[in-house]
């Protein structure tokens, strides 16, 4: 099957910043979560995507075609919502909505006002009058509407209350069911990928450090508390290591490793502790690039 | 390009009532103004024109539109072709005016006229058009363009006070009828501004952000 | 089939999932032959990722309580209720080993050990109504 989209050294320049070389290949029916802090160039990446902003270097291909503006079927199979929403502001959200069916072959009006409804959103106002988190709503119905095989989503779920953010995540299980959909998800609030990434990418400063499917993560590390006498100790797999006395506390990436090694010390009163995905993120992009290349 | 074209019309359609109201307002104190002749009746819709426009202009781009197109699967060449086809059609709205007038006020009419009427249409295209080329160069991110730009935009609104004034001066309107009013030269402005429409189509195919 | 799965466990979505399946299979719930929902279908119903699920299909898949016919989908094992049994002991013996260690480092007495055994199954058995 083709790749949803796969971006091959891609590059783009900025006076004090620099993409890439970017590469990243997405596979129908994942879920990839884009993690990194601000101003690491999640949202430049979506840009280059959708077409927004041109590549200084390298190629993207989006289902299979390559980004043409000339061609722009490719965009058909794209939905996006990104870091703004844009509209025909005077007009309400059904105009909007209307608007945009006629440029998709696959677009569905019931399907759009069922989601109006579930997300509850006030079709018939102007759209400079929706507050942000109604203008967020909108945008994905927009982008939901024509039944796209990839959505790109920078950061959808700001300004989203809770109950909303809660049926947002269920439109979005429903719509990988088929598994030839694909999702690329950038975010910072990684409770709302948790459950919904099949894999995660971290990118930083432009550079993509790690990309690792979400349960390995969760699966391999750890934090570990154990008794050994002595201050110098090495073991492998750390990614942090504190201790007071004979007392240590490390945060493993390579649960069994260290844990055997532990076991070959002979330390005592080992415990581990599971680690959350938000927590795993942290350590991710503070630590080194060891820590990244580590987990390839 | 035609669903574009007809949201752009829809979208501005208070506005343009407001605009040919006011047009229309003109059209009839020239008609019933003795002293205030064609000259000035066409600056004034010329006037009101620009001001259309230029409302228009920077509500679109605040409301980001070439971001809202770039996002649909159309070419980006339809839109240009919508932008030109839009001023275009608002233009020639009040040239409709300016015959009208004359209908009104046929001793006004010289042999020239025709080709004044053509002339100038054609020449407030060309200005409009270069705006647009002004604004769309912005988006190329190298210094040598951005200088350039600059340069045009003050050239344009030189040409502009320049002619402005043209009004105040007798022998220069003799001028004008003489040299101006006239096919060959009505023919090359045309001529002209679908270099600038072809021009303003390249420079926003090459813009490398569609952001704004 | 009913799962509950939450995020404020220690537990891991995969464990939680594989442990409440092999539950209801060794507890005759789901019978021989029944089928399970698909990994697709599974991950949408529990909110959870498409890893998640595959990863503990394939897991109970290795474990011999399932198995997947190519094209159909995955469905339950025959087992006899032996093997059942036999699976069960393996895995309580597995779990409780460690603990007992545990607490005989601590310095329990064997005895110790055996009242405390007795007295959970004092108060978890009779709700299961377990008394074979």
């Amino acid at each position: 099957m083709t790749a949803a989209f796969s971006m091959r050294d891609l590059v783009k320049k900025y006076p004090d910043f620099q993409l890439g070389p970017l590469n990243l290949v997405l596979e129908p029916g994942t879920v990839l979560g884009y993690i990194g802090p601000n101003g690491s160039g999640k949202t430049t990446t979506m840009h280059l995507l959708m077409g927004l902003i041109k590549a200084d270097d390298g190629t993207a291909e989006i289902c299979g075609y390559a980004q043409n503006p000339d061609e722009p079927v490719w965009k058909a199979d794209i939905g996006y919502v990104g870091d703004e929403q844009v509209f025909y502001e005077y007009w309400s959200g059904e105009k909007n909505l209307e608007f945009l069916s006629q440029f998709y072959p696959t677009w569905s009006n019931p399907r759009a006002a069922g989601l109006a409804k579930r997300f509850d959103v006030p079709l018939k106002k102007p759209v400079r009058e929706l507050s942000k988190g109604n203008r967020v709503k909108l945008a994905l119905i927009g982008a939901l509407a024509h039944r796209p095989r990839l959505l790109l989503l920078d950061e959808p779920t700001s300004g989203l209350d809770p109950v909303v953010r809660s049926e947002f995540l269920d439109v979005l299980f429903e719509y990988m069911e088929s598994g030839e959909t694909a999702i690329f998800y950038s975010t910072h609030i990684l409770s709302d990928i948790s459950r919904l990434a099949d894999e995660l990418a971290f990118i930083d400063n432009g550079r993509l450090k790690l990309r690792r499917a979400k349960d390995d993560l969760t699966d391999r590390w750890c934090k570990i508390s154990f008794q050994l006498p002595g201050n110098n100790i090495r073991l492998p797999g750390i990614a942090t290591q504190r201790h007071e006395g004979r007392d240590h506390q490390v945060v493993s990436f390579d649960r069994e490793m260290t844990l055997r090694h532990l076991g070959v010390l002979g330390a005592e009163n080992v415990e581990e502790h599971r680690m959350g995905i938000e927590e795993i993120a942290v350590q991710i992009l503070k630590g080194g690039d060891n820590v990244a290349d580590s987990q390839s | 390009m035609w669903p574009i074209l007809k949201a752009e019309f829809r979208y501005t359609r208070d506005a343009l009532i407001l605009t040919y109201t006011i047009a229309v307002l003109f059209l009839i104190a020239a008609v019933l103004i003795e002293s205030w002749g064609f000259y000035n009746f066409m600056w004034n819709t010329t006037i009101t024109y620009f001001i259309f426009m230029w409302i228009v202009g920077a509500a679109g781009i605040n409301e980001k539109r070439y971001r809202l197109y770039t996002v649909l699967p159309v070419q980006p060449k339809e839109f240009a072709v919508v932008d030109t086809l839009y001023v275009l059609i608002v233009q020639l709205g009040m040239s409709v005016l300016w015959v009208l007038y004359l209908l009104f006020k046929p001793d006004e009419i010289m042999p020239g006229t025709l080709w004044l009427i053509v002339a100038n249409n054609a020449l407030i295209l060309i200005v409009i058009t270069m705006f647009g080329v002004h604004y769309h160069a912005g988006f190329f991110e190298t210094k040598r363009y951005t200088r350039l730009n600059w340069l045009l935009l003050v050239t344009v609104i030189a040409a502009i006070i320049a002619w402005s004034q043209v009004g105040n001066s007798r022998s220069i309107i003799r001028l004008m009828w003489q040299y101006y009013a006239s096919a060959p030269v009505a023919v090359a402005l045309v001529l002209v501004w679908i270099g600038a429409t072809a021009l303003s189509c390249e420079v926003f195919r090459r813009r490398k952000s569609y952001l704004a | 089939m009913l799962l509950t799965l939450t995020d404020l466990s220690a537990e891991p979505l995969q464990s939680q999932i594989i442990r409440q399946i092999r539950a209801s299979i060794l507890a005759g719930e789901l019978e021989a032959g029944a089928s399970l929902p698909s990994i697709r279908a599974l991950a949408t119903e529990q909110r959870v990722s498409v890893i998640t699920v595959q990863r503990a299909y394939e897991s109970l898949e290795r474990e011999g309580l399932i198995h997947s016919r190519r094209g159909k989908g995955f469905f339950v094992s025959e087992l006899r209720n032996q093997e059942k049994k036999e699976m069960a002991r393996q895995r309580l013996e597995e779990n409780i080993g460690p603990h007992i260690m545990s607490a005989l480092s601590e310095g329990m007495r064997i005895q110790d050990i055996r009242a405390v055994v007795d007295s959970v199954l004092k108060h978890n058995g009779a709700k299961q109504g377990v008394t074979k």
